[in-house]
């Protein structure tokens, strides 16, 4: 079901892709960028369909003609897809690890494709987006269709690729043979080559509102959240739609209140030594790094009070709390706050004994005095 | 089907079309016309600026039917083979899709055959730089001993990666990046060709997110004209290609100057929602305020400044909301916010925290501004020279703190109208003097400048090299304006035992001073302008080097602070805040 329609949110991508079609002016090479889950991969199918397909003049493929029905299960002999796929993965495993990383780059819960592992598309056929894969890909742009009008080559994650793969895609990308159409997928396009960026047209894919993503979580997931988890998911989401599907799964309320108690932990006291002591019994340092973005946004929302904004807080079922807590912050005071956060989120990274990151954390978000580091 | 895209459509085929290479081109058009080709030549440079371009002309020039001629027929089979790429004797080898000794030993055999033409044989390998160590060494043999009719031409963004047994054996040109002026131009005519109408100002900004790669700018001038209706002016460039636009920097800045926190916030709110992309909102927030504080440094700038005459007015006006010295620090927060957005876990949040900050910022007043103030204060409260000393030696932030400060009384006369406050009164403030002079003593420009003309400070050696580096600065104004703007308040460390000049380049200073100081030319411009001026044996040091100038024993947490925390802590600085309802600049 590759449809631009089905794409939310990203109508100026979709104008431009149509004007181009129009006019007749479809380069071979774009770049398509944006947060993770914001519609890149599935609109780069759909441009690959609506450009093989025998029905649609405009908008979205009809869905119904042969070539519609190949692509629907990507089995389209004419469009190749490249990811990175861990190398390690052989033999039987290897068609199950593709399953799980299709079901993790379609859009989780929203998007569902059909696939057989029989599929004839190239699915990170070697290794990583390593020159290998890269290799492959070279052959097939240099080879004819084999029955569509255009062959679309979709490289996901293209950022990723090794420097030997994205230096030898440098000649296709810039003379590929007439018919070829290759589509770079990024979240970080900065990390591409200057000499790739060069030869691309680099579309950019918004993130998505909290608004927009608020109402596609109700509306699409089959257990809806609650509006209240799902605005605090699309807060904390920052524009990605699958960020945000990840998080509803989680008790998103739940976590913020942990964090706003654990904000205003007094150091050395009795709660604090309690829940220094619950944390690192859950030994879950991806959910203690959690704790410490919910503190972000709330102080977030505390800086938007105290700056007199009217901006929408992101916590807004909690606004009385945070006017209160804006009473006794100032600005800088948040500023230092947010750097201690921070530091400790690196220092969680950095495997630190973690009792002492959290009473560390506790002390400094305290201690008015002490010099904000990192 | 299949559009050409216009980088492909208006590859040049004669060296007179090519742009802003001449110092390449007519090299080659002569050495063609005297009959002087080498063997082997490198072509380096930034991207899309022609390399590969003037590789291929050269095979033509060399091989065209009426050749070989600088200028090429572009009509004859051999042009026209070499134009479409079927030429059998003009070989293009894709350096990095085949960089293996394997494919480097079957070139070395196919150069024995003579060309099917009876002319040259060339053999271009682009991206030469992917060619892996055994490739290069199988290369150089044949560089070593060329047949007479074999040309290589390499070609390379990244001319580090080869081995100097190469770079020996080949003549090299560098390619440069095309001035945004030349790229405009260069759109101009396309545009005619293409029967589109597009402003001068729109070009303009096309070039300038070239940045030097001509490449890049017909990239994007596709993705222009595959969207856009009617006419190309600035606006329609700005919303095509998803860029912050002018009103809207304007408007944030505005906010800013009025110390309106809130509207900054609503003002990122608006236009993030509507699809903005927060790095480039930094980005183009940094490069405004960097105009912003260019022009307030000089109205006669106005040409560093990228800024259409119409706008340039608007430029002016904003400048005039701000001091210069607040300007340097909105720019540096702004640089400071671009530079860690991306490895930010809520870039929103940072750009937010720090759109806030520099709200209440622009409220602050500039430290010059406050010593200024303590000294006026003094001089009515009747005090001595000294204790301006001690501000302005406070203000520095490597000072060292350890010794015992000996009291000097602030005599305060009853009946003061400015004191609004009764603690003046009550406590007196004990403000810290120099003690022995440290061994490295940082002087900033402005400092420098406040401190001469106020009264005469300790020890006439750092004085004096402070007026070195103040010295410094003025002379650049004339050779390097721009620079000049950039470094506009960098402190000075001078390390007086090696009797050498030290700059200072700390975390404090801001990003795009950091950024001018890693280039090269700049040390070495500075070092023979401090010598002109009358520096001893300058030596002009980055990094970390400061802090191995700075003795560790005096090297208090006060270092690590901002100065203007440093001066809260004096006492009468925080009289002076308070009593001017004001804050000192972090
Ligand atoms: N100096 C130039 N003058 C005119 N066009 C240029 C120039 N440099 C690049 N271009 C345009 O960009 C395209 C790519 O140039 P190319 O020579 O391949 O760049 P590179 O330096 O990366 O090899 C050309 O086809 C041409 O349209
Ligand atoms: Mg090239
Ligand atoms: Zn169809
Ligand atoms: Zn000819």
């Amino acid at each position: 079901m590759p449809k631009f329609s089905e794409v939310i949110g990203q109508e100026s991508v979709h104008r431009l892709l149509e004007g181009a079609l129009e006019r007749d002016r479809l380069p071979h090479a774009y770049i398509f960028h944006g947060s993770p889950g914001v519609g890149k991969t599935t609109t780069a199918f759909a441009l690959a369909q609506r450009l093989n397909c025998l029905e649609a003049t405009q908008g979205d493929p009809c869905g119904a003609c042969s070539p519609c029905r190949k692509y629907e299960r990507l089995q389209h002999p004419d469009l190749h897809w490249h990811f990175p796929m861990p190398a390690s993965v052989k033999g039987g495993k290897r068609a199950e690890e593709i399953r799980k990383q299709l079901d993790e780059r379609l859009e989780p819960g929203i998007f569902r494709f059909h696939f057989s592992t029989a599929a004839s598309i190239a699915i990170g056929r070697d290794k990583d987006t390593r020159a290998g894969s890269v290799a492959e890909l070279r052959h097939q742009a240099g080879m004819h269709s084999v029955e569509a009008r255009t062959k679309v080559f979709v490289i996901s994650e293209a950022d990723r690729m090794t420097d030997a793969a994205a230096n030898s895609l440098l000649k296709i990308l810039e003379e590929p043979r007439p018919g070829n159409l290759l589509i770079l997928c990024t979240s970080n396009p900065g990390a591409l080559l200057d000499t790739i960026l060069s030869r691309c047209q680099a579309l950019r894919f918004r993130d998505l509102t909290e608004d927009e993503i608020v109402a596609l979580l109700q509306e699409k997931l089959a257990e809806p959240p609650s509006k209240k988890e799902a605005q605090l998911a699309a807060a904390l989401a920052q524009g990605s739609l699958s960020r945000a599907t990840g998080l509803v799964e989680e008790e998103v309320v739940e976590q913020r209140d942990r964090a706003v108690r654990f904000l205003n932990l007094l150091p050395d006291s009795p709660e604090s030594h309690l829940a220094v002591a619950d944390l690192v019994a859950m030994k879950d340092r991806v959910l203690i790094e959690r704790l410490f973005d919910f503190g972000d946004l709330w102080l977030g929302d505390v800086l938007r009070v105290l700056a007199g904004s009217s901006v929408p807080l992101a916590n807004r079922d909690a606004e009385a709390l945070v006017r209160e807590h804006a009473r006794s912050l100032t600005i800088p005071e948040i500023k230092r706050r947010m750097a201690v956060l921070k530091e400790a989120r690196r220092a969680l990274r950095g495997n630190v004994y973690l009792p002492l990151i959290l009473r560390d954390v506790i002390e400094k978000l305290h201690d008015r005095t002490a010099i904000p580091v990192g | 089907m299949s559009y050409l895209v216009l980088a492909r459509k208006y590859r040049p085929q004669l060296f007179e079309d090519v742009v802003g290479q001449a110092h390449v081109t007519r090299t080659l058009a002569n050495a063609i016309e005297a009959e002087r080709v080498a063997h082997a030549y490198l072509f380096c440079g930034p991207r899309g600026v022609g390399k590969t371009t003037a590789a291929r002309i050269l095979a033509k020039a060399l091989n065209c039917a009426k050749g070989p001629s600088a200028t090429p027929c572009n009509k004859c089979e051999r042009c026209t083979e070499i134009t479409d790429g079927r030429s059998f004797d003009v070989l293009e080898i894709d350096g990095a899709s085949n960089r293996g000794i394997d494919e480097v030993r079957e070139l070395r055999e196919n150069t024995r055959y003579a060309a099917a033409s009876g002319g040259y044989k060339v053999y271009i390998i682009d991206e030469v730089h992917m060619l892996t160590k055994e490739a290069f060494n199988a290369l150089l043999k044949t560089l070593e001993e060329p047949p007479s009719h074999v040309i290589f031409v390499l070609a390379t963004t990244d001319p580090f990666k080869l081995p100097a047994t190469i770079l020996s054996r080949v003549q090299r040109f560098d390619f440069a990046r095309i001035a945004t002026r030349d790229i405009a131009g260069h759109l101009k005519k396309l545009m005619k060709k293409e029967k589109i109408k597009a402003d001068d100002d729109a070009l303009a900004l096309v070039a300038r997110r070239a940045q030097g790669g001509l490449r890049d700018a017909l990239s994007l001038m596709d993705q222009i004209l595959s969207a856009s209706e009617g006419k190309l002016d600035r606006p329609a460039v700005e919303n095509l290609l998803g860029l912050v636009g002018e009103e809207f920097l304007f408007s944030l800045v505005d906010a800013i100057a009025d110390q309106d926190a809130a509207r900054t916030l609503s003002l990122l709110h608006e236009t993030y929602t509507q699809g903005a992309d927060l790095e480039e909102v930094a980005k183009g927030l940094t490069a405004h305020l960097r105009d912003l504080f260019i022009l307030s440094v000089g109205s006669d700038l106005g040409d560093l400044v990228d800024a259409s005459d119409t706008s340039l007015e608007r430029y002016q006006e904003q400048t005039a909301k701000f001091n210069p010295e607040t300007l340097s620090r909105l720019l540096d927060y702004a640089a400071t916010a671009s530079a860690t957005l991306r490895r930010s876990e809520n870039p929103r949040l940072t750009l937010e925290l720090a759109l806030a900050d520099m709200a209440r910022l622009s409220g602050l007043m500039p430290m010059s501004e406050i010593v200024e103030r303590v000294l006026a204060l003094e001089e009515r409260l009747g005090g001595v020279p000294e204790a301006s000393d001690s501000v302005a030696a406070k203000a520095s932030p490597a000072k060292a703190k350890a010794a015992p400060a000996p009291k000097k009384a602030v005599t305060a006369p009853s009946a003061q109208p400015v004191r609004k406050k009764k603690d003046l009164e009550l406590e007196t403030p004990e403000p810290v003097v120099d003690r022995a002079p440290p061994k490295s003593v940082p002087v900033s420009a402005a400092q420098a400048s406040s401190e001469s003309s106020e009264a005469a400070p300790a020890g006439g050696a750092q004085k004096l090299t402070g007026t070195l580096w103040d010295a410094c600065l003025e002379s650049l104004k004339t050779k390097n304006i721009r620079l000049w703007g950039t470094l506009h308040g960098v402190k000075a460390l001078i390390d007086e035992d090696s009797d050498s000049f030290q700059v200072k380049i700390g975390e404090r200073q801001n990003a795009l001073q950091r950024e001018a100081f890693s280039d090269p030319k700049t040390v070495t411009l500075l070092e023979s302008t401090l010598k002109e001026v009358g520096a001893p044996n300058p030596k002009v040091m980055l990094g970390d080097i400061q802090e191995g100038a700075v003795d560790p024993e005096t090297k208090s947490p006060e270092d690590e602070r901002g100065m203007g925390e440093v001066m809260k802590d004096e006492p009468i600085i925080q009289k002076v805040i308070d009593m001017f309802k004001g804050d000192v600049l972090p």
